[in-house]
């Protein structure tokens, strides 16, 4: 250990400045640090359901309305809102003392715009949800207005929060192309806390909206998101309190973030980026070879996801048995995706019938996997599982922004990986990925490109019937067909972890804006 | 070479310690596919006689990921240091006897690529072509020849004296024959003495791009298995340890070897 | 020596050029075409017509080589396609973190590196110690990333001494001097340490070889001690090649701060380029890597023409000495 020789030499120097430093942080006012994994490329909540992006973005942007820790509905921007006796109409009141950062106030018409105009057409889920079902709204006042649904849609007031439908003004964003508007990068929001900075792939800087119409709120001063991008540095950082807040923690480090007695743990079934979601390999149905079913199935006989679960989630997830997630019960198809799938002999099988004999080196298929790099351990175990079988996998680990444009603008992949989060409703999460309606440059959509006209039917007479258990039955046949036309692997369920240092309280961890409430112990 | 190498003990002592040092990396690389693949065991296992090197946190055998790195790290340093060495001897003899154009360009190329580092080289085209193994040797390879070239010219300058090639001149043996014929034997034991420096180099350059993730992920090197060691630094030493000391090991003991040839 | 001078100070656009002239031909042979490595592989389809326009994909090559070299010489390396900035601009606001590791790193490589080599050199005839040969193996063969993940391991985690990541506390409002050092210490440490050893290798064999010149032997023979005499009078000779070889390791040591950069999350250029390389911004990855060129070419030639200042003997055709690293 001759280096620790050399290297203590400039240290102790330093050492001295140690403890007034961190003397002096204590007495400031209360800056909670968070923790993000990828840098969120742009700042516009209502133009993707990434979650980089909403991580950050939720505390910038209110919804209609704020889920509860149960996933009730509470006001946020509605103050309160009434539905028709036939479900097809819903009223909304909004808080007139609402106003946007530039001081402007939050009028009907900034909701119609953004709902009619940007997130039917630009956020996946609610595009896939809200998009079919919307006839219009009208704008009664500047502060109350009318959906106007073409049939009821049970999930509405439940997809209406920052998370699934952030409202933007109108006059900021309602000029030109919304995917290059300037105010992606320095959004004018209502929420909590006003944009101050964003110095990409460092920290985003959130200061503390003085005029928020909650009285008393948000309490922390500012918010900083700092990306770092490796996990165990995440939580590193959060045992030795340069970091507040882990969103989601690594898996592998919820453990010792427990034993270490200085940090706050709890499970979330929700986040920034939805909530109930499950891993998920997509085929490009676009590409000659992936077209086939045999082949198709012959990747899903291969991947053993019990690994997944044991040895990437350390059991906080399971095996994803069906294509809705176990979280929404009453839709579940459970085990119509079983784990027991898993039969290398029967992939090599399913591959030599489709003609893909193995060449000298062993290889049968090559394909090319893009997806996030925080997702890294995944391609490792996927290119092992599949490379077992004949099919060499070529990962290529990008940033989100990257991802998003490879799958969905340019569609240049052949694999990808994507947490599809569900939501508390099929109607939020699920629609998104198998709708015809939904393939093209929306992020996080259908990114197979899958198309049939069963499910897209049956996916619309779900959507129209209120009885959850004739829905439920929809669901079940539709889960059955996609299990056969395999868009898709499902992959793992994931769990989320969230943790924050002892010295604070107070966060909604399962919520896009955490940190409203937070306050020292 | 050096006329003494043979008999200066020290040397001798170093050159032995070099060989020592390179000795398992080797074995390791040469082992390798008949390790076959690494299966899945128990995750993050310490080292024990089932697994002598430990397990990662997929539950992978350490020592086989290494072996498999190893013939990544070999394969590209060998290209690598191949090239270098065509490119700088080709180079660095046109230099010596193309004439005093020749020279000129040879040498201000040479000085432009040195400010240009091979590490720097390699993300560029990796950026552009797309992430291999061949390319980053090629890189790596165009990043160095001029350390080659400039021994080599230095050199067959000093030979053009020497009174057998003034004889073959005075026969009317052409310029690139005496080249060849008379000059290139004298030298290449010198350029081959630079094997060493330029070896370790790309070996290091390798493992710096596939810890970024600037490498092929379809073969797994050194650094990618130390990037993924990062967050098991505490519990896991060995998945620091190990990676890292075959690095060194390669590095070391082929500059070693090199240094006392 | 008037003469050398001005080759040397006309060597520098010429070099530029070449570099240039060499980006250009590898823009053109970048799978995908010219049009993809101006706008990176997954930009959109405005940009994508934006710079057929501004280049006039369709002129012949010599038009559109001016073209594309007057607005690099202009500064305008084109359009970051992933941070939808240019790419001059992304650059400048980067380099505060590579430098602040960077010439903390340099410094103290010189400064440590100097005084291992300095007390490394023996007299004329004393024994051969070995360490400079286990520090060239220490620093040199090394990868800094595996060093930095041990001093974060040893220092950070293990100790609690100093910071795990980051350059600053983002709960400070303002930056505060001791904060700030805190965050330096282990990542100028990773970086200084390759460094370092180079340094004091290169000053013992430039000292060796001051140390049996005739002046040292009169220096002793006059009764000074080894040590003193070493300092006193070989170090200002053989300070020289020291100081030539740090002017042409400036590209060197961005490459260095690669790694430290990320295993620290620093948001410097190494960082930069590496996750431009990665999401194929090739208009970033060449801007970052014509201005490391740039930047390294003004460091040799600055060094260049102080040693030619200061050091009568270097007044000769360097050619063969200059770029020896």
């Amino acid at each position: 250990m001759h280096l620790c020789r050399f290297a203590l030499l400039p240290l102790c120097l330093t050492l001295a400045f140690a403890p007034a430093a961190t003397s002096v942080v204590a007495q400031q006012p209360l800056t909670v640090v968070a923790a993000v994994a990828a840098d969120p490329g742009h700042l516009n909540p209502a133009i993707t359901t990434g979650s980089p992006t909403h991580a950050v973005a939720d505390s910038l942007f209110n919804g209609l309305v704020v889920l509860d820790e149960k996933g009730e509905p509470q006001p946020d921007l509605a103050l309160r809102w009434q539905l028709s006796e036939d479900g097809t109409r819903a009223r909304f009141e909004l808080a007139p003392n609402a106003k946007w950062h530039d001081g402007q106030p939050v009028t009907a018409d900034d909701v119609k715009f953004t709902i009619e105009r940007v997130l039917v057409k630009h956020h996946a889920r609610t595009r896939a949800s809200l998009g079919p079902v919307l006839d219009s709204i009208e704008v009664l006042s500047p502060t109350s207005l009318e959906f106007r649904l073409r049939r009821p849609h049970p999930a509405l007031i439940q997809q209406l929060d920052v998370t699934e439908a952030p409202i933007l003004p109108r006059h900021v964003y309602g000029e030109g192309d919304i995917e290059t508007n300037p105010a992606n990068l320095r959004p004018v929001g209502s929420g909590p806390y006003r944009f101050e900075s964003y110095a990409k792939d460092d920290r985003v800087v959130l200061a503390r909206n003085a005029s928020y119409f909650k009285p008393g709120l948000p309490k922390p001063d500012r918010v900083v998101f700092r990306v770092i991008p490796d996990g165990a540095t995440q939580a590193q950082a959060l045992a030795a309190g340069e970091v507040d807040f882990v969103g989601r923690v690594a898996p592998n480090e919820i453990q010792r973030l427990q034993r270490s007695g200085k940090v706050t743990t709890t499970d979330v079934r929700f986040g920034p980026g939805g909530g109930n979601c499950i891993m998920t390999l997509g085929f490009n149905l676009d590409r000659p070879s992936l077209q086939s079913r045999e082949v198709r199935e012959a990747f899903a006989a291969a991947i053993d996801r019990r690994q997944f679960v044991e040895r990437l989630l350390l059991d906080h997830g399971r095996v994803a048995d069906a294509p809705i997630s176990s979280g929404i019960p009453w839709a579940h198809a459970a085990s119509s995706f079983p784990a027991s799938l898993f039969d290398p002999a029967r992939a090599r099988m399913l591959l030599d019938q489709a003609g893909l004999k193995p060449d000298a080196q062993g290889v049968r298929l090559t394909v090319e996997l893009v997806q996030f790099a925080s997702f890294g351990r995944y391609a490792d175990l996927l290119r092992e599982q599949l490379g077992a079988v004949g099919i060499r996998v070529q990962p290529r680990l990008v940033d989100p922004a990257a991802m998003v444009d490879a799958v969905f603008r340019q569609r240049a992949f052949d694999l990808t990986l994507i947490s599809y989060c569900n939501g508390t409703d099929p109607e939020i999460g699920v629609n998104r990925m198998y709708l015809s309606s939904n393939i093209g440059n929306i992020p996080f959509s259908n990114a197979a490109a899958y198309r049939n006209p069963e499910v897209d039917e049956l996916i619309a007479a779900a959507g129209a019937i209120t009885n959850r258990e004739r829905r439920a039955e929809a669901y079940r046949a539709m889960q059955q067909i996609v299990v056969k036309d395999l868009p898709y692997v499902w992959l793992v369920e994931t769990d989320f972890t969230a943790a924050w240092r002892n010295e604070l309280t107070g966060f909604a961890a399962w919520s896009g804006q955490f940190a409203e409430r937070a306050a020292r112990r | 070479m050096r006329p003494d190498a043979a008999l200066d003990p020290s040397r001798r002592r170093a050159a032995r310690w070099g060989l020592a040092l390179l000795a398992p990396p080797v074995l390791l690389a040469v082992l390798a596919p008949l390790f076959g693949k690494p299966r899945a065991g128990p995750m993050l296992a310490a080292p024990s006689l089932a697994h002598p090197f430990g397990t990662d946190d997929l539950g992978h055998d350490l020592l086989l990921l290494l072996a498999q790195g190893a013939r990544v790290s070999f394969e590209v340093g060998g290209y690598a240091t191949a090239i270098a060495l065509l490119l700088g001897l080709a180079l660095g003899l046109v230099a010596a006897f193309g004439g005093r154009l020749a020279d000129d360009l040879v040498m201000r190329g040479a000085e432009l690529t040195v400010t240009v580092p091979p590490l720097l080289l390699a993300i560029v085209l990796v950026g552009l072509f797309g992430a291999g193994n061949l390319l980053t040797a090629l890189a790596l390879g165009i990043g160095t020849w001029p350390m080659v070239a400039r021994v080599v010219r230095a050199a067959a300058y000093g030979l053009r004296g020497q009174p057998h090639v003034i004889a073959a001149r005075a026969l009317g043996v052409s310029r690139p024959m005496i080249a060849l014929r008379h000059v290139l034997p004298a030298i290449l034991p010198l350029a081959l003495s630079l094997t060493g420096v330029l070896f370790s180099g790309a070996v290091l350059a390798e493992a710096t791009l596939s810890f970024v993730g600037l490498t092929d992920h379809t073969m797994p090197g050194w650094g990618h298995i130390m990037a993924h060691a990062g967050p098991y630094l505490r519990d896991a030493w060995w998945l620091w340890f190990f990676p890292g000391g075959l690095l060194v090991m390669t590095t070391a003991g082929v500059a070693w070897i090199a240094d006392a040839a | 020596m008037g003469r050398y001078l001005l080759r040397r100070l006309l060597q520098m656009p010429f070099g530029l050029a070449v570099v240039g002239s060499l980006a250009f031909l590898l823009i053109h042979l970048a799978p995908g075409g010219p049009v993809t490595a101006l706008s990176g592989e997954y930009a959109t389809a405005e940009l994508r017509q934006e710079i057929e326009r501004r280049y006039g994909l369709d002129r012949p090559l010599a038009e559109r080589y001016l073209a594309w070299a007057g607005a690099v010489l202009s500064g305008d390396l084109g359009r970051s396609y992933l941070h939808k900035a240019p790419v001059a601009d992304v650059i400048l606001e980067r380099l505060p973190a590579t430098l602040s590791i960077v010439l903390p790193a340099a410094f103290l490589s010189l400064l440590l590196g100097g005084a291992i080599g300095l007390l490394a050199t023996r007299a004329p005839g004393a024994p051969r110690n070995m360490l400079a040969p286990v520090l060239a193996l220490m620093g040199h063969m090394m990868p800094t990333f595996w060093i930095a993940q041990g001093l974060v391991l040893l220092f950070a985690l293990k100790l609690g001494w100093f910071p795990v990541q980051g350059l600053d506390d983002p709960r400070a409002i303002r930056p505060e001097l001791g904060d700030r050092l805190r965050h330096l210490v282990l990542p100028v440490t990773a970086l200084a340490i390759h460094q370092l050893a180079m340094m004091a290798l290169i000053l013992r064999a430039a000292l060796q070889a001051e140390v049996a010149r005739p002046y040292m032997v009169t220096a002793l023979a006059k009764g000074l001690d080894f040590p003193r005499a070493r300092r006193r009078h070989a170090l200002v000779n053989a300070l020289h090649p020291v100081l030539a070889v740090m002017g042409g390791r400036i590209g060197a040591t961005f490459v260095g701060a690669i790694a430290v950069e990320i295993v620290f999350a620093l948001p410097g250029l190494g960082r930069l380029i590496v996750s431009a390389a990665i999401n194929r911004d090739h208009p970033l990855v060449l801007g970052i890597a014509l201005a490391v060129c740039a930047a390294a070419m003004l460091g040799n030639l600055l060094t260049d023409l102080m040693m030619n200042r200061f050091d009568p003997r270097m007044a000769i055709d360097r050619d063969e000495t200059s770029h020896a690293a």
